[in-house]
């Protein structure tokens, strides 16, 4: 069988731009043999963007608080549910009728999103540097991820660039800036 | 002089030399969010100064298709006219003159600049599932299903996905489609023949 041109890094995930547009777009990032191809998928269409390995700059992980306020939401969720079990208790299942019936579904529902919010880990984004660009990699949105994400890119970039330890960098950016 | 640096995504703040390249998130000096900043040489490449190219001084000598008066440097990997360092574009290696790469985007004839492909497989998949799917539409399938039909067969070799994908949704919106004009066709027989049988 012939080698696949691509390989995916992360699967799809929606891109935050505006409301419309982020329930229709879903960004995902694929590997190929010379770049990394992001692809921004809306229903019946794709648009690609394409970095090379020798091209890239800088990649940017930076912790958000998106996981605390879903959990937030998610608790505040749980204690509704919680409310409405006490008012299903208080006035009688035969009072409460269908909101009896929809109590174990619900609870499933929010208290897998609430396992599962904290089991992916701590939220983040990242950003990828170019000499002309700065762009969001959405489907890149945990850090477990994204660290998993850059022990897979960092040797193919290695391998187009070189690398550079903390000491190189501090003493280039000074020399580049202080020349 | 440009100074160089990483800023902080959200608020701006240059990221201190000292934080970059570090195993753990630092808190950003402006606005406290932890960043982890991984540089690559990249960063430190200086961009190239612009080329005019070399005016011909020696008759005889190679000139460029688009500047007769300057030196050809290099044939375009495309069209194989010579061009001067003026007209050439290298993408990837590959050297093109601006003509090739205009008609290379448009044309989708060099692959690593086309930046969007319609989906056609999935068009045609969607038109021959959804009516199916949104119940109380059904009855659309009698014009949608000639339509995904029309598709799979229009688009059949339009090229897919460039990232791997099978002719898998052609195929299923095709049997699909045949199934509903097929259903149709039995309805109308079978109420034609009701009515006047």
């Amino acid at each position: 069988m012939a080698d696949k041109e691509y390989r995916r890094l992360t699967p799809a995930r929606l891109r935050r731009r505006g409301f419309l547009v982020a329930v229709s777009t879903r960004s995902s990032l694929w590997l190929g043999k010379d770049h990394l191809l992001s692809i921004d998928s809306t229903y019946f269409a794709e648009e690609y963007k394409r970095f090379y390995f020798r091209d890239i700059q800088a990649i940017t992980i930076r912790t958000t608080r998106r996981r605390a306020i879903l959990n937030l939401v998610l608790l505040f969720l749980l204690l509704l549910w919680l409310g409405t079990l006490v008012y299903a208790f208080t006035v009688g299942p035969a009072q409460a009728g269908p909101v009896v019936a929809l109590l174990p579904m619900s609870f499933l529902i929010i208290g897998l999103a609430l396992v599962v919010n904290n089991v992916l880990g701590p939220t983040c984004a990242v950003y990828l540097r170019t000499a002309v660009q700065v762009e969001e990699l959405p489907s890149l949105n945990r850090v477990r991820r994204a660290h998993q994400a850059m022990t897979l890119l960092r040797p193919l970039i290695v391998a187009a660039q070189g690398e550079l330890t903390a000491e190189e960098v501090s003493t280039r950016m000074q020399e580049t800036n202080y020349a | 002089m440009t100074v160089l640096s990483v800023e902080c995504p959200r608020c701006r703040t240059p990221v201190g030399e000292f934080s970059l390249n570090q195993p753990e998130a630092e808190p950003c000096a402006g606005c406290r969010s932890p960043l982890q900043v991984e540089v690559f040489p990249a960063l430190f490449r200086r961009t190239a100064p612009p080329v005019s190219g070399e005016i011909i001084l020696v008759e005889g000598e190679a000139a460029c298709f688009y500047h007769p008066a300057k030196k050809a440097v290099l044939p375009c990997h495309g069209c194989g006219r010579f061009l001067c360092a003026l007209c050439d574009c290298e993408l990837n290696g590959e050297h093109f003159c601006p003509a090739c790469l205009e008609s290379g985007k448009t044309r989708g004839k060099i692959r690593n600049l086309e930046n969007r492909r319609t989906l056609y497989d999935t068009i045609a998949l969607a038109l021959s599932i959804l009516p199916i799917i949104l119940f109380f539409f059904w009855f659309l399938t009698i014009v949608s299903a000639p339509m995904a039909l029309f598709v799979a067969i229009r688009y059949w070799n339009e090229p897919r996905s460039v990232v791997h994908r099978t002719k898998v949704r052609y195929v299923l919106a095709m049997i699909f489609a045949t199934l509903q004009i097929a259903g149709w066709g039995i309805g109308i027989y079978l109420l034609v023949t009701n009515l006047y049988g």
